[in-house]
């Protein structure tokens, strides 16, 4: 480009650098594969949002137990404020302990992580995670 | 040596990328950190997501040929730097994403061009400004634009892009819902003759027309260009679902919400782009 500015003349694409075919072709792709991807989904049904989770890990902490689960949302549209109800059962002790858990916002096909803390060893006991319902963004 | 491979050319075109990748950066970084987009870009309506998309480009080649990130003589050299725009934009987009976490493996691929797509939107305008931002290329450069700059359209869409920077910071958060909500109509007219009383102060102030009378000036500049703010906000609100199932003068009164930073926006926009006064 500096030549094309020195000389002021208009310029014929061979002029033109490899670099600036390069990055133009580039931002090309990925212009076309956003466009496909959107306008893909924006022709296709779409399913509510359907939210599953599952128990990633649990971890002693001072004072007593974390319990970290992962919720997936497998519909084609996102869900904003999931609550969940999280039930430890068994055990010992007959009463079931619950905690909730709210995540802000899962996107369509995406994960999220949340965690909820217990004051007693969740192992040996059953741990049950229900979601409750969500807001439309 | 072909100019194709020619070192110096590649060398300034590399250099007018980082350019082009710090401007992405400055103006698209406010919204990069805003919850409300990360969440926009993965539930906006697909369709209104796709047109918004679609209608950047055009934008995109018009502004390189005003205001490009390096200097380009003709319509494939301005379409050229609008796609690599696009991909300093998603690349550096995609990276920050990343590293903020709100792009992740697990996430689906709508998620992903989603965010990608609304974010790039205004970190595109951030590059292809970047060279009136960081490489103010001196007197000789000003009179070839003034020219265009003399242009009534030309500055009309100048000042639409200065309203769709500022009310794209602005359009995602739920304060225009809260404001406009609690504001009374009368307010909201209010609202609207300040906006519009603001953008004629800026507009003369920093656009001084020889042989135009005051109300000339008010009728041909600064109504127009208050339209096309309100344009402008309700097609943002629009496609941001921001006036799904509201009642018309619902509707109305946040668009003149949002019609308020656009107008500064829309005024300062030849400022933002590097404009002088004398111009």
């Amino acid at each position: 480009m500096s030549e094309k500015e020195k000389t002021g003349a208009p310029a014929n694409d061979d002029a033109t650098p490899v670099l600036e075919w390069i990055t133009g072709v580039l931002g090309a792709v990925l212009f076309a594969w956003a466009l496909i991807v959107l306008t893909g989904e924006a022709l296709d049904p779409t399913s509510p949002p359907v939210i599953g989770a599952r128990v990633v890990e649990t971890r002693e902490q001072p004072g007593g137990w974390l319990v970290v689960f992962e919720a997936r949302n497998s519909g084609d549209q996102p869900a904003e404020a999931v609550t969940f109800v999280v039930a430890l059962s068994g055990g010992e002790r007959t009463a079931v302990v619950e905690r909730e858990a709210t995540i802000d916002f899962i996107g369509p096909h995406s994960v999220r992580r949340a965690g909820v803390y217990f004051s007693m060893d969740p192992a040996g006991r059953e741990i049950a995670i229900e979601p409750q319902g969500y807001l439309e963004p | 040596m072909s100019p194709l491979f020619d070192r110096k050319r590649n060398v300034d075109y590399a250099v007018g990328l980082l350019r082009a990748l710090l401007g992405a950066m400055i103006f698209a970084l406010p919204l990069l950190m805003t919850q409300e987009m990360w969440e926009l870009g993965a539930a906006m309506d697909r369709t209104r997501l796709a047109l918004l998309l679609a209608l950047t480009l055009p934008a995109l080649v018009a502004l390189s040929f005003y205001a490009g990130f390096e200097k380009t003589f003709s319509l494939v050299d301005n379409v050229l730097d609008a796609f690599a725009v696009v991909a300093v934009s998603a690349i550096s987009c995609l990276l920050v994403l990343m590293v903020f976490g709100e792009i992740a493996p697990g996430m689906s691929m709508s998620s992903i061009a989603g965010k990608l797509a609304l974010l790039c939107f205004a970190a595109s305008i951030g590059a292809l400004l970047a060279n009136k931002q960081f490489n103010d290329s001196g007197a000789e450069d000003r009179k070839e634009e003034r020219r265009h700059r003399r242009s009534f359209f030309w500055r009309l869409f100048i000042s639409g892009v200065g309203a769709i920077f500022l009310a794209l910071n602005i359009a995602p958060t739920e304060e225009i819902e809260i404001i406009a909500s609690a504001m009374p109509p009368f307010q909201a007219g209010l609202l609207a003759c300040i906006s519009v009383a603001a953008l004629h102060v800026i507009l003369t102030a920093i656009d001084q027309e020889e042989h135009e009378t005051v109300a000339g000036r008010f009728v041909r500049r600064t109504l127009s260009n208050y339209g096309l703010c309100l344009v402008l906000c309700w097609y943002i609100l629009w496609s941001f679902s921001r006036l799904d199932g509201m009642s018309l003068s619902g509707s109305v009164e946040r668009v003149i919400v949002l019609a308020f930073p656009a107008a500064l926006g829309a005024g300062a926009a030849r400022l933002i782009l590097g404009a002088r006064p004398d111009e």
